[in-house]
C-alpha cells in the first residue's frame, strides 16, 4: 500500500466510522438517516480501494441511494413527534454492545492470524480486466438461469403489493 | 464461453407450460367482467391438468439444462406430479370459496400459480443459488395468499408473522449458502460433494455449520421442531384452501431439496447429519402431537398434526436409505388426499367470514350430513394411521426404512407418537358422531367442486390403502441418488 493509498484508506474510513457513530447517537431519526447516507458514501470508497467497483457502484446506488430513501419514507408515515419522544436505546443496550465488541475483538484476531495480503486486493475477480466485464458475464452466462429466476419474483412480490393493497372504487 | 441452445429448455417443459396458463390468466383478467371471474379458475384447472398429463408423459426422462443448474429426473417428476396434485383439488376447494369470501381475483390463480412453478424448480434442482431463489419466489407467494383476505384481521395477522418468521428463516438459508460457497467456491451439490469428500476438518467443521444454516431455513418451510411455530397460526387465519395447500406443496418440494442437499451434496457427513435429524424427528413428532391434544380449532388442529406428520417423514429420512427416501415421496402422495380431504370437510362446514372451524362445530355432522362424516372418518382414520387407508401403507414404509438402518429407537418413539396421535383424531370422530346435536345448526357449504374435492380426497385415502402397489413402485424406483 503506497503512502497516497494509505491517506484515501485513512480518511475514507473515518468517513464510514463517523457515518456510523452519527447514525447511533443522533437525535434526530431524519438526521440518522442523513448520516447513514455518509457511512455509506465511506463504505464504497473502501470498496473503491480494494478494486471492486461494481459493488462500488451498487452501493452508491442501492444502499446510499434506494434503501435510505425508502427508510426516510417509511419514516413520513410515522409521527414523527412520537418518534422523538421515545428513549434512544432499546433496554437490551448492553448485550449489543457486549456483542458487537465481541465481533470487532473477533476481527481483529482473524485479520493478524489470517495475515491478509492487502497487496493482492481485488485481484481475484479482475481477471478480464474489469470486474464490472467479468461479473456481467457471469451473470448472463453461467447464471442465466437463477437471473431469468429473479424475474420471476420480482413479478410476484409486484402483483402482489398491488393485490393487498387494491380497494374497491365505490 | 457458455452458449445455449433449445435443449437447455427440456428440463423445464412442465414449468414452462404452467408459465404460458399464468400469463394467460394475468392477460385475460382484464377482460372478464366481474360476475365471471369464476372462468380464471377454470383456466387454472386446465393449466394444472395440462401440466400434469406433459409431467406424465416426460416421466423417467432425465435431463440437465441450463448449465446443471436445474435438472429433470425421476424424482423430481414424482414430486412435481404430487405438487400438480396438490393444486387441483386446491383450486376446485377455492373456486366457490373465493366468490363467496369476496376476494375473486384473477391474481388469486396468478399467484398460487407462480408458487406452483417455484416449487416446481426448487424439487429439481442441485443447485443452492436456485434453491433459494426457488424459495424466496414459494414464500412471497405464500405471504400474499395467506394475506389474501385483506379484511380478516385473523388473516393479516397470520400473514404477518409468517412473512416476519420466514424473512428471518430466509436469511439463514442464505448465510449458510454463503458460507459454502466460501468455503468450496462452487453452489453446485455435486461438486460440494466431491471437495467435502477430501476436506480437512476446519473445512469440515466449517461446512457442518453452514450445514446447520441451510437446515434452519429448510426446517422452516417444512415446519419442523424449533422452526414449526408459525404453523399453526397461519393454517387457522389463511383462508381453507390455501391452508390446504400449504401444508402439502411446499412441504412436498421442501422435503424433496431437503434430500437432494442431504444424500448428495452432505453424503460425506451423513454420520454427523443422521444424529441431527434423529433428534429433530423425534421432537417435532412429539411435540405436534402432544400440543395438538389441546386443540379446540379444526384447522388448528391439522396444523399442529401436519408438525408431527412433518416429523414421521423425517423418520424416512433419518433412515438415509433408498427405501426411505422413496417412502417419503409415497407418504407425500397419500398425505394429499387425506390432509387436502381433511382441510375440505373444514371448509364444507365453515362459516361465511369466519376464518376459524371449531371441533365442536362438527357435532351431529355424521347424521346431518352422513357423506361427508363418512370421508372425515376415512381421513381422520387415515391420519391416525389405521388400516386399509394410505396413511397405514406411508407410515409402514417409513418405519420399515428406520427399522432397516437398525434406528429401532426411533420407530419406537415414532410408533408411540402414532398411539398418541389417535387420541385426538378419534375425537373428531367420536364428536362427529356420538355428542348429540349442534348448538347451532350446521349449514354446510353447496359448492359441487368442493364435493367433487372431498370425493377425490376419500376414494384416494382407500384406493391407494387398499391397492398401493402401482405407487408405490414408482415412488421408491424414483429415488436415483
Amino acid at each position: 500500500m503506497t503512502s497516497m493509498e494509505a491517506i484515501i484508506f485513512a480518511i475514507v474510513s473515518l468517513i464510514a466510522v463517523v457515518g456510523a457513530l452519527g447514525l447511533v447517537f443522533a437525535k434526530n431519526p431524519y438526521h440518522s438517516a442523513l448520516w447513514m447516507v455518509f457511512s455509506f458514501v465511506g463504505l464504497a470508497g473502501l470498496l473503491a480501494l480494494l478494486e471492486a467497483y461494481f459493488l462500488t457502484v451498487l452501493q452508491l446506488i442501492v444502499y446510499a441511494g434506494a434503501i435510505v430513501v425508502m427508510i426516510a419514507f417509511v419514516m413520513m408515515t410515522i409521527d414523527f413527534r412520537k418518534v422523538g419522544g421515545l428513549s434512544k436505546f432499546v433496554p437490551q443496550w448492553l448485550w449489543g454492545l457486549i456483542i458487537s465488541f465481541g465481533i470487532l475483538i473477533d476481527l481483529f484476531i482473524l485479520a493478524s492470524k489470517m495475515k491478509i495480503d492487502v497487496s493482492q486486493s481485488g485481484k481475484n475477480l479482475a481477471i478480464a480486466g474489469s470486474n464490472t466485464k467479468a461479473l456481467g458475464m457471469e451473470l448472463f452466462t453461467h447464471y442465466l438461469f437463477p437471473f431469468e429466476l429473479v424475474a420471476i419474483i420480482l413479478l410476484v412480490a409486484l402483483i402482489g403489493v398491488v393485490v393487498l393493497t387494491k380497494r374497491e372504487i365505490k | 464461453m457458455i452458449s445455449y441452445s433449445l435443449v437447455d429448455f427440456r428440463p423445464i417443459i412442465p414449468e414452462l407450460v404452467l408459465l404460458f396458463f399464468t400469463f394467460f390468466i394475468l392477460f385475460i383478467d382484464f377482460a372478464i367482467p366481474k360476475a365471471k371471474k369464476k372462468i380464471n379458475g377454470f383456466i387454472a384447472l386446465i393449466g394444472v391438468a395440462v401440466t400434469l398429463v406433459v409431467v406424465l408423459s416426460l416421466y423417467g426422462s432425465s435431463w440437465t439444462g441450463f448449465n446443471n443448474m436445474i435438472i429433470f429426473d425421476k424424482a423430481s417428476g414424482f414430486v412435481n406430479i404430487i405438487l400438480l396434485l396438490t393444486a387441483f383439488v386446491a383450486i376446485l376447494m377455492s373456486l366457490d370459496f373465493i366468490k363467496r369470501e369476496g376476494i375473486n381475483f384473477g391474481e388469486y390463480y396468478v399467484i398460487l400459480l407462480f408458487s406452483l412453478i417455484a416449487m416446481q424448480v426448487f424439487c429439481s434442482t442441485y443447485n443452492l443459488i436456485v434453491m433459494f431463489l426457488a424459495v424466496e419466489t414459494l414464500s412471497i407467494s405464500m405471504y400474499i395468499l395467506t394475506a389474501i383476505k385483506r379484511d380478516g384481521l385473523r388473516s393479516i395477522e397470520a400473514a404477518m408473522k409468517y412473512f416476519i418468521l420466514g424473512s428471518f428463516a430466509s436469511s439463514f438459508l442464505v448465510l449458510g449458502i454463503a458460507l459454502i460457497y466460501g468455503l468450496f467456491g462452487t453452489v453446485d451439490l455435486l461438486r460440494v460433494k466431491e471437495l467435502l469428500t477430501g476436506a480437512d476438518s476446519l473445512h469440515t467443521w466449517i461446512a457442518l455449520v453452514s450445514f446447520v444454516l441451510i437446515l434452519i431455513g429448510f426446517g422452516f418451510k417444512i415446519a419442523a421442531f424449533p422452526f414449526h411455530a408459525w404453523t399453526p397460526d397461519v393454517y387457522e387465519g389463511a383462508i381453507t384452501p390455501m391452508s390446504a395447500f400449504m401444508s402439502i406443496a411446499p412441504k412436498a418440494a421442501s422435503f424433496m431439496a431437503l434430500m437432494r442437499l442431504l444424500v448428495v451434496g452432505m453424503f460425506p457427513i451423513q454420520v454427523e447429519w443422521v444424529k441431527l435429524l434423529w433428534i429433530i424427528a423425534v421432537f417435532t413428532m412429539f411435540f405436534g402431537n402432544l400440543v395438538a391434544l389441546w386443540q379446540k380449532d379444526l384447522k388448528r388442529l391439522l396444523g399442529y398434526s401436519s408438525i408431527a406428520h412433518a416429523g414421521y417423514m423425517l423418520v424416512g429420512i433419518t433412515a438415509a436409505n433408498s427405501l426411505g427416501y422413496g417412502a417419503v415421496l409415497f407418504y407425500l402422495f397419500g398425505y394429499i388426499f387425506m390432509n387436502l380431504g381433511a382441510f375440505s370437510v373444514a371448509e364444507y362446514i365453515s362459516k361465511k367470514n369466519v376464518e376459524g372451524c371449531l371441533i365442536d362445530d362438527l357435532r351431529g355432522m355424521g347424521y346431518k350430513y352422513p357423506l361427508a362424516g363418512a370421508a372425515m372418518l376415512v381421513f381422520m382414520f387415515s391420519l391416525s394411521g389405521v388400516p386399509p387407508t394410505v396413511g397405514f401403507i406411508g407410515k409402514y414404509y417409513l418405519f420399515s426404512a428406520a427399522v432397516k438402518s437398525h434406528l429401532y429407537w426411533l420407530v419406537i418413539l415414532g410408533v408411540i407418537n402414532s398411539a398418541i396421535s389417535a387420541y385426538f383424531y378419534l375425537n373428531v370422530i367420536v364428536t362427529m358422531y356420538m355428542k348429540g346435536g349442534a348448538k347451532e345448526e350446521v349449514v354446510s357449504f353447496p359448492s359441487p367442486y368442493l364435493r367433487a374435492a372431498i370425493v377425490i380426497g376419500a376414494v384416494g385415502t382407500i384406493i391407494f390403502g387398499v391397492a398401493p402397489g402401482s405407487v408405490l413402485n414408482v415412488a421408491l424406483s424414483s429415488i436415483v441418488f
